[in-house]
This record gives structure tokens, C-alpha cells and sequence, in this order.
């Protein structure tokens, strides 16, 4: 009886493929799949939003309203009146508008938002810096674009359903996550894109429809842009990726539907009556 | 902003897991072929009895064991890998590592007992859960490495 | 290449020892089939998916054990043993050891 003292081969056990080379393969994998989820769950969400009907929307994203209206103080609240005054003479061109819109003012740096069940928020810094009414009536207008597209509903759909696909699909594991949202952002990015192009071009319209031109409707882009540069602002960026070509794209719309583009600008409305510090003027 | 801040954490974690995971890889995968090296002339068998024309003068039971832990790098790949499926390359090594230490581990008490050879070795692996995580992550895996250890008669 | 759990291969003698060979792999099973088999783990019986990708494993587990008995010039492994374990979430090792031999 023999004994042989070999060391058998120690690298069968062990696949020779580079750990480096096996990571960029799954993240980059990764990124594929919840880009594909994503597209899927957009895709779901477009067919869904149109069948939402307007009361039911209204109905359960109508929590929360109470506690902006009763923050207002006596100033915001003939502001919020002024502004609501404006934004259904807009509305007025929209002759299919279905919603009944509510007008909330609140503090902080300029911006707007459109709000499920046809509320909107604009915050007192806006009004306090625009300097006319026709740059009011613009970004009412994009949010008008918002509530034609039901953009705020498309949005929360695809939030809510893909945090929904990562839980329960156990995808969302805690190491992966981080990859997984970077990829939904990823997407979520050039989808908000494309909506914020399409609310662009419908307020464009409803201003020009009111007003007969289109003049001052890229003041406020213009003003952002400024704020931005000097580091005023960085929280409107967040929500309304904002660039050049954005701006660009309203000349170049105006001038595509043979729309007026010159004239003259109007006073500005719903001033807070005590000029605000971060007034340039 | 803040998603960048935990991107850049994350993926100082994962390099920082990344070098020091590999080099001490590399200094392990060093040390066991030493020592499978030196000890090569013990033999480890899983048959039950000795062949029947050795003698043995003494006999008891020998273990060693080891207890081991991914790095964060190989356990973020393994996390991914648990989506697509298919072989978790990160790991193997790892229990390779593991289990050749416990097989040196168990030939060095047989060695200090003064046997010759180990018979009727088994092996056994199992997970430490977390304490914290419900059990979902891993404390690490333990790898057993037991048998017979005898002293062959010349 | 003659593979066995026994202490010997029938019908034929053990001329010489090379000592323990092993052979291991971790797999995990993807998404996918995590779902499918929770929906099957309502009505309960045989997960074929996990069948398959078990007994797939395990054949290459003891494949990389049968290497390691070629590359010390054994002809046979006898005393094979399987153990099977979950190494973490989602993800379990097959291994496959035994003592190679050379037979006659
Ligand atoms: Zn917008």
C-alpha cells in the first residue's frame, strides 16, 4: 500500500474571473434592469393616469390643503386671490378644463408647484421678485401645462409603484437599493424632462391666447438662472431642471406656431404690500 | 445632492472593503499553501478504518474550525448576484479560505497529539446569523473540519 | 474516473492514497424564480426550478472535486460526501469531498 503526499490543484474552487471585472458587469447590469423596470412601471402609469377621474383625485390628495390655507396670514390670503384671479383667466383658454383650482400661498424661495386636485403653490418669494404680470401668467400657465398632462398624478405613480416593485420583488435589498434608485432617478429624470417641455409649451399657448403675445414669459427663467449663478437659489434646479435650451425652446415654439412674441409687459399683481428684503429693486 | 454624498460613501466603503479585502486575501491564500506545504505528509482521508495492512498504536478525535466574513465589496457583488442568480464568484474564495484553515487547523492538533494521519474526516458549514438585521444579514459562516486521528505504526 | 460512498469501489483493491480532494460552488437562484416559487409554496410540492439548480450545482461541485483528484494522478474518490448550506440570503454552497485513490 502506497501513500502520495501531492497537493491536489488548489484553483479549481476558485473562478478566476477578476472581481473588478465581475462588479462593472452586475452594476452595469443593474442599472438595466430598473431602467427596464422603470420604463415598464411608466408605461403602466401612462395607460392608468387617464383613467383617474378628476373627483377621486381631488378627493384622496386633498389631505394636507387645510393646514397650507390656514397658514396664510391676511396679506397671502388677498395675494392668493389675486393670483387665483389670473390663473382662471388663463384657465379660461383651456375650454376642456376640468378642474376646479385653488390657489395656497406659501413662504420660501421662488417656485411653483402643481398639487393633486387642481392646487397650486406659489411661494411669496415669487410673487415679491416678479417683476410683471406677464411673468405671473407664465409660470401659471406651466403649472395649468401640469394639470393638463396630470403630470403631478404621473409622477406619484411612478414613485409610489416602484419603491412598491423593489418591496415586494425583494429587489430592494439593502445593498442593491442605493443602484437600483440611482437607476429610477436616471429615468425619472428624462421623463420629468419631457413634461416639463410639454407644460412649457401649453403655458406659452394660454399666455399668448390672453394676452395676445408671449413677452416676459421667459423673464422668470432668466431670473432663476441669474439667482442660480450667484448661489441664491439651488432648490429650484431640483425640481425644474432648467438650461439654456429650456429657455430657448420658447423663442423657438413662439416662433414655430407664427405666435407674437413682442409686446408690452404689464404691472405686476398680488405684491406683498411691505416690499421684501430679497427684492433687487 | 444628498443621493451623491451617499453614492460617494458608499462607493468609498466598497473600494476601501475592495483593497484591504483583496490584499488580506492574498496574504491568507499565501499562508495555507505554506502550511499545506509543510504539512503535506499528514494524511486526511475520509475512509472509515485504516487500510487493513497499517497498524495504528493510537487513536482520538481531532477538529479545527474557522469562522469567516465577506468584505463589503464582495458582499454588495453577492447581493446583485442574488437578483440575476448564478455563480457568486465573491464567495467562493472566501470558503476555500475557510475550509482550508479548518482542514491546517485540524491537522495541526492532530500534529500536537502526536498522530500521524486523520481517518473519517467530515466537514460541516454552517451561518452565524446577526444578531441585529432579523437574521437577514450574516455574522459569518462557520467551517468544521473533524475526523479520527491515528498514530500509524511504522 | 470511478466515484463512490463507500469505503471502497466493489470489485476493485485501493493500491494507493492521495488524501482529502474537494470541490465547492455558491450559487444563488435569481429573482425570478424566488417568485415563482413563492407562489408555488402556497400549494406546496416539488420547486422544480430550485430542483434543477441544485442538482446542477452539485454536479459541478463534484466535478471540481473529480479536477483535484486528476491533478494528484488518482483514477478514483471513494467515500464521497455532500454537504449542502446556506451561506447567506439567497445563496447556498454545494460541496462535494472524499479521499482519492488510486484502484485496480
Ligand atoms: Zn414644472
Amino acid at each position: 500500500m502506497e501513500v502520495h503526499h501531492r497537493l491536489p490543484d488548489d484553483s479549481v474552487n476558485v473562478s478566476d474571473t477578476h472581481p473588478l471585472k465581475e462588479a462593472a458587469t452586475l452594476v452595469l447590469g443593474m442599472l438595466v434592469l430598473s431602467t427596464v423596470v422603470f420604463i415598464g412601471i411608466a408605461f403602466f402609469v401612462e395607460l392608468a393616469v387617464p383613467l383617474i377621474p378628476i373627483e377621486m383625485e381631488a378627493k384622496f390628495f386633498g389631505a394636507g390643503w387645510g393646514s397650507v390655507t390656514s397658514e396664510m396670514e391676511e396679506e397671502e390670503i388677498r395675494q392668493a386671490e389675486e393670483v387665483q384671479a389670473l390663473l382662471e383667466r388663463l384657465a379660461a383658454h383651456w375650454p376642456e378644463n376640468p378642474y376646479q383650482y385653488e390657489v395656497g400661498i406659501i413662504p420660501g424661495p421662488p417656485n411653483a408647484m402643481a398639487l393633486p386636485g387642481g392646487r397650486i403653490l406659489v411661494t411669496s418669494e415669487l410673487l415679491a421678485l416678479a417683476e410683471s404680470e406677464n411673468e405671473l401668467a407664465f409660470v401659471l400657465g406651466h403649472e395649468l401645462g401640469h394639470f393638463h398632462d396630470r403630470d403631478h398624478l404621473r409622477m406619484l405613480g411612478r414613485g409610489v409603484l416602484f419603491s412598491l416593485v423593489l418591496a415586494t420583488t425583494g429587489l430592494g435589498d439593502s445593498n442593491t437599493t442605493s443602484l437600483l434608485s440611482l437607476g429610477g432617478t436616471l429615468s425619472d429624470r428624462s421623463f420629468s424632462r419631457d413634461q416639463e417641455c410639454d407644460a412649457d409649451r401649453f403655458g406659452l399657448e394660454l399666455v399668448t391666447r390672453e394676452y395676445g403675445y408671449a413677452a416676459g414669459s421667459d423673464a422668470f427663467f432668466h431670473r432663476i438662472q441669474k439667482m442660480e449663478q450667484e448661489g441664491l437659489v439651488i432648490q429650484f434646479a431640483a425640481t425644474h431642471p432648467l438650461s439654456d435650451s429650456r429657455i430657448d425652446f420658447l423663442r423657438e415654439t413662439s416662433d414655430e406656431m407664427h405666435w407674437e412674441w413682442d409686446g408690452p409687459l404689464l404691472p405686476p399683481i398680488a405684491k406683498p404690500s411691505t416690499p421684501s428684503e430679497s427684492d433687487p429693486e | 445632492m444628498e443621493d451623491l454624498i451617499q453614492i460617494g460613501i458608499t462607493l468609498f466603503v466598497l473600494l476601501v472593503g475592495y483593497f484591504v479585502g483583496s490584499t488580506l486575501e492574498r496574504n491568507h491564500f499565501k499562508s495555507i499553501r505554506n502550511r499545506e506545504r509543510a504539512s503535506r505528509r499528514m494524511m486526511v482521508l475520509t475512509i472509515e478504518d485504516i487500510p487493513s495492512d497499517w497498524q495504528s498504536q493510537d487513536a482520538g478525535l481531532v477538529t479545527g474550525n474557522a469562522v469567516v466574513s465577506l468584505d463589503y465589496f464582495k458582499r454588495f457583488l453577492a447581493g446583485i448576484r442574488a437578483i440575476f442568480g448564478g455563480r457568486i464568484k465573491s464567495y467562493e474564495p472566501l470558503l476555500d479560505r475557510a475550509r482550508r484553515e479548518a482542514v491546517l487547523r485540524m491537522k495541526q492538533a492532530a500534529l500536537d497529539k502526536g498522530y500521524t494521519a486523520v481517518i473519517n474526516m467530515r466537514m460541516e458549514t454552517s451561518r452565524l446569523a446577526s444578531a441585529t438585521k432579523k437574521g437577514k444579514s450574516t455574522a459569518g459562516v462557520e467551517i468544521l473540519a473533524f475526523g479520527t486521528g491515528v498514530k500509524l505504526a511504522k | 474516473m470511478d466515484i463512490s460512498n463507500t469505503e471502497t469501489i466493489p470489485g476493485k483493491s485501493i493500491v494507493s492514497y492521495y488524501g482529502l480532494v474537494s470541490g465547492s460552488t455558491v450559487r444563488a437562484k435569481h429573482v425570478g424564480r424566488d417568485i415563482m416559487a413563492s407562489f408555488k409554496n402556497i400549494v406546496g410540492g416539488e420547486l422544480k426550478g430550485y430542483t434543477e439548480l441544485l442538482q446542477e450545482s452539485r454536479t459541478e461541485a463534484l466535478d471540481r472535486m473529480i479536477a483535484q483528484a486528476k491533478s494528484v494522478g488518482a483514477n478514483a474518490v471513494v467515500n464521497v460526501r455532500f454537504s449542502t448550506s446556506s451561506v447567506a440570503q439567497g445563496a447556498a454552497e454545494l460541496f462535494a469531498y472524499g479521499t482519492a485513490v488510486q484502484v485496480q
